[in-house]
């Protein structure tokens, strides 16, 4: 005989009871059963058939639990708790505030007590939760940090940035005369400031070390109400050509070389030869420039103008902050830069024609490559809240049917249906608010995993973090969806009320509305996550199509080392080129060298050198318009090394220097847009426009075009020219290596302070680390969207399952009479199946149209492939459905095997 | 068969009627309720034991454990007096209820 008691405990989920109660109630209930059982058997049935008949008239044990926890609760309560219940009945009756109050805290304590006892429900309900309210959490926290968080700069509302726009390029930087002119004549800001980014090498502490400097105005530390932790700012007097050497120290390099001296201003450092005296040090929240870039030093940019102070053609990487003056508004700028800019025009034609000046706030600027891909996460992340949010409706809906009973009971005993909504409302904002604060945590290590991955594209000066105002909207998103998800069902639970449970006795289904609201669900759910797929699958798509796209040169084994030759050393171009050829004679017969080479611009690499060219034969230029490209200065064998192919002529040689005639080596884009059909060799160009007083070059190659800013954007047409002939202090050696290339960095080290050892090496890395930067966007979008994705599959594959479940164990008993009947368990399989794909169906169509409408906030992102590619629309709608099916025929799969006799008998 | 909604609130009522005569356990009361409505009442453990609690609690009825030899214990319930009292009334409510049914239903011949 079964072991009742055992029975009765498995069944009955009791709290442990002090006092021994719950071994009484467990052994009446066993000694009943026990004696059902006997009388079975007095029947002479089978043990089994006597079993079952005991097991057949223990019915809901939920509603025993239910009782007893509730009674057990109440013969404890404390004299507190009782008085407060005294007070509560007694406000019930005269209503009031007091009494909402009152029951509310009784509805809470009862609705914990109801979840904890349903651990499994819970924990889904929670998790699903926490991942969606993370994961829009984690959204907010960015656009917080983006958008609403002041920047560490006081007032920075005022402050601006400015550059210049050129009728060939829309996003110029700025040259040294104009910003000195835009200072002069404006008469809306309270002052700007000009800045560009540098290296000095450092001399005299330990090893010769590069440093990354910035160059700024003296103006700077009042534009941003800024000043030093130690020392001083830089005077006005010292931010002139002629100025005496100083220099600011950044706080982490100050921390780093000097071990935080409170002693070190008034030192001296030796910067590219030059004593330096140190006279500040900034705070470790000073963060500037605004992107992000590394400094070690800050120094007054006018000392290190003297190729670019009297030059307005040249642009040397200068942008411009301001600060706006009292009640000046930005149009008001933009208009008075305007007119400055129209001033200049006319004064300084050949160089300023059609120049005019951009202002933007400086958050907006520093937000411009992340609002797209933000919006977009923002909508992905939107979607996955409401899959988690039906998904635990349907959870709570599936929880209330099951408890129909119970609430039935309630209703019974006199309980009002407004009495059961709050109840069952209650239990569900238990549910998201406590699933929204787990979201928080979840959220606050998604910030820490994700944000260090794009420090690159997310500027420090934007602070992401969990605030108040993230919790608040976190909390208040939680109650909003907690409301409207949980009194849909809560809502459901009371209309088919005692009445419809009479006439459906235990075989009620909950009704029809109830299996409509749990349709809308399913199709709500699916529809959701197809849209989430087709963008995790576009941009899967688009990085393919980016990784298999031919860069234009091959990156493999090619490790790049930049050296930056201090001019205060290296004074002219003959003296830098023969160190450079020195350095290639030796790198050349390291072992494991194939090839070597150097250029003034690497592929796909930072930094660039576009310049304006003109074609013999060609239309003159008009309007100021230039023709640009990119420039690069190489030595011999550069295409070899970085295997670009040579298609027609020849490389350079040495003997290409200054006293050889001036040549040059086009790519196939200018080729074939200036010579079509004729051979390109032996034709000309020279720099400038058609008035230019350059000299001719003689085109002596073509090489193969390279996608010089990564695979994603058209790059200008591109020109070389021999490293003799023009060159600068900075190149890249590049080296082509037959095994590993990181094994050469040591050998490249020594063989450059073997020649000099006061020269530092900027930076190595590998041609295909810098690929791999110029997918970096694509692979970051790309693995969010595939969390998303995954998650929301996942979401919607339990969310389907869960409802056919349901619903089939609902229609046990009519699956019974339609097999009794003689329906074939192919039929009732393909019944069952049939009504949950169709909603699967509804929710395919909708969600592709979501996904189609949505596709546009994508296009941007996407490369090679359409926002509409009909591969993604057809494969995830297919994807989605096999899982759906799976998720459906399962739960049939257990209906078929109902014996049509027991399914019967559960009547 | 009749639910076991529609039980529910006469459960009362037919274990006060039944107890009326002599004390009895769980399972007794709940076979008397099935036998002596021909099968068209059936009782369920988990229900009736809520029902005999709250009964107790109001101090109708009072439950007390009986070892007999032979067998194992049970908990046999008997009518208090209160419960007495509460079975007049109920029963009176329920007449009064079934009249007013009856009459609106039309099968009163009163």
């Amino acid at each position: 005989m079964r072991d009742w008691k055992r029975y009765v405990r498995e069944n009955l989920s009791l709290p442990e009871m002090k006092d021994g109660s719950d071994e009484v109630i467990v052994e009446e209930l066993a000694t009943q059963l026990e004696d059902l059982y006997r009388e079975g058997i007095e029947r002479g049935w089978s043990e089994q058939e006597a079993e079952a008949y005991a097991c057949d008239h223990a019915g809901d044990w939920d509603s025993v639990t239910e009782f007893v926890a509730g009674s057990n609760n109440s013969s404890k309560v404390s004299p507190t708790e009782r008085w407060l219940e005294d007070r509560e009945r007694h406000a019930m009756a005269r209503g009031g505030g007091w009494a909402v109050l009152a029951g509310i805290e009784r509805d809470v304590r009862y609705s914990a007590r109801a979840l904890r006892k349903s651990p499994g429900f819970t924990a889904i309900a929670l998790a699903t939760l926490a991942l969606g309210v993370g994961a829009v959490t984690t959204m907010l926290s960015l656009i917080n940090g983006l958008l609403l968080k002041p920047l560490p700069y006081a007032d920075s509302r005022d402050v601006v940035i400015l550059w210049e726009r050129l009728p060939s390029f829309e996003n110029a930087r700025v040259t040294y005369p104009n910003f000195l002119d835009w200072r002069e004549r404006n008469r809306v800001f309270e002052d700007l400031a000009a800045y560009n980014t540098g290296s000095l090498n450092l001399t005299g502490v330990g090893d010769p070390v590069e440093l990354d400097v910035v160059r700024v105005s003296a103006s700077m530390f009042s534009i941003l109400r800024t000043r030093p932790m130690l020392g001083r700012g830089f005077l006005p007097e010292e931010d002139r050509l002629e100025g005496d050497r100083v220099v600011i120290l950044a706080h982490g390099y100050w921390q780093d070389q000097f071990g935080a001296d409170p002693e070190i201003v008034g030192n001296t450092l030796s910067l590219d030869g030059v004593p330096s005296t140190i006279v500040g040090v900034m705070s470790r929240e000073f963060v500037f420039p605004p992107d992000g870039s590394r400094a070690d030093i800050y120094v007054p940019i006018e000392q290190f103008a003297a190729n670019w102070i009297n030059n307005r053609g040249s642009h040397p990487g200068i942008l411009v902050i301001g600060r706006r003056g009292p009640g000046a508004t930005l149009e008001q700028a933009h208009a008075d830069l305007d007119r400055v800019a129209l001033e200049l025009e006319a004064e300084y034609p050949e160089t300023n024609q059609g120049s005019r000046v951009h202002v933007a706030s400086l958050r907006a600027r520093m937000m411009r490559n992340i609002r797209e891909p933000i919006l977009l996460l923002l909508l992905a992340v939107a979607l996955l809240l409401l899959i988690a949010c039906a998904n635990v409706a349907n959870l709570v809906l599936a929880r209330s049917t099951a408890r129909q009973r119970e609430i039935a009971i309630r209703t019974s005993l006199g309980a009002s249906g407004s009495r059961v909504v709050r109840l069952l409302l209650t239990e569900s904002m238990i549910l998201w608010v406590a699933g929204g604060l787990l979201g928080i945590g979840v959220a606050q290590y998604a910030i820490r995993a994700l944000v260090p991955l794009r420090s690159d594209v997310i500027s420090p000066i934007f602070q992401i973090g969990i605030d108040w105002r993230v919790v608040s909207a976190a909390l208040a998103i939680a109650l909003v969806t907690g409301l409207v998800f949980g009194l849909l069902p809560a809502l459901r639970s009371i209309r088919p009320n005692v009445l419809e449970y009479l006439k459906e006795g235990s075989r009620s289904s909950g009704g029809v509305g109830r299996n409509r609201l749990r349709g809308a669900l399913v199709i709500a759910e699916v529809s959701l996550a197809v849209a989430l797929l087709v963008a995790a699958g576009l941009t899967t798509r688009s990085l393919a199509t980016m990784v298999a796209t031919d860069p234009g040169f091959d990156p493999e084994n090619v490790l790049s080392a930049e050296l930056n030759l201090p001019e205060a050393r290296y004074q002219d171009g003959d003296q830098r080129t023969a160190f450079f050829k020195q350095l290639l004679d030796r790198v050349r017969t390291l072992p494991g060298v194939e090839s070597a080479a150097t250029t003034y611009v690497i592929p796909v690499g930072p930094g660039g050198w576009q310049n304006s060219f003109h074609v013999e034969g060609e239309p003159p230029e008009r309007n100021g318009e230039y023709t640009f490209a990119e420039v690069s200065s190489i030595s011999d064998d550069y295409f070899a090394t970085a295997g670009i192919p040579v298609v027609a002529g020849r490389d350079f040689t040495w003997r290409d220097n200054e006293d050889a005639p001036r040549v040059v080596i086009v790519d196939e884009t200018v080729a074939h847009r200036y010579w079509p059909s004729e051979d390109p060799v032996g034709k000309r160009i020279k720099w400038g426009n058609h008035s230019s007083g350059n000299e001719w070059m003689n085109v002596v190659g073509v090489v193969g075009h390279v996608k010089v800013n990564g695979v994603m954007e058209e790059a200008l047409p591109q020109l070389y020219i021999p490293h003799a002939q023009d060159n600068d202090d900075g190149y890249y050696l590049v080296v082509k290596t037959a095994g590993v290339p990181t094994q050469l960095v040591e050998p490249i080290r020594r063989a450059v302070t073997e020649m000099d050892p006061l020269q530092p090496i900027a930076s190595i890395n590998t041609l295909e680390e810098y690929i791999g930067l110029s997918t970096e966007d694509s692979e970051f979008l790309t693995l969010l969207l595939g969390i998303f994705a995954a998650v929301a599959l996942l979401l919607a594959a339990v969310g389907i399952y869960g409802v056919m479940a349901q619903a089939t164990a609902e229609r046990t008993h009519e699956i019974g009479v339609r097999m009794a009947l003689g329906a074939t368990t192919g039929g009732v399989l393909g019944m069952v199946v049939r009504q949950g794909m169709g909603r699967v169906a509804i929710g395919v169509v909708f969600g592709l149209a979501l996904a189609a409408g949505g596709g546009q906030l994508l296009a941007a992102s996407l490369f090679g492939v359409s926002p509409l590619d009909p591969v993604t629309f057809l494969a995830t709608p297919l994807a989605l459905s096999v899982v759906a099916l799976v998720a459906s025929v399962v739960p049939a799969r257990r209906a078929m095997r109902v014996d049509p006799v027991r399914a019967l008998q559960t009547e | 068969m009749f639910s076991s909604q529609l039980k529910k609130g006469s459960m009362e009522l037919l274990i006060l009627s039944i107890l009326d005569e002599e004390p009895r356990h769980g399972y007794e009361i709940g076979k008397l309720i099935e036998t002596r409505s021909g099968m068209r009442l059936q009782f369920r453990v988990s229900s009736l034991y809520p029902v005999l609690c709250r009964m107790e609690e109001k101090n109708w009825i009072k439950g007390r454990w009986v070892e007999k030899a032979g067998t194992r214990r049970r908990r046999f319930y008997r009518l208090t007096s209160q419960g007495k009292h509460a079975l007049e009334r109920e029963q009176e409510t329920w007449s009064e209820f079934a009249a007013a049914v009856n009459q609106v239903i039309g099968l009163s011949h009163a």
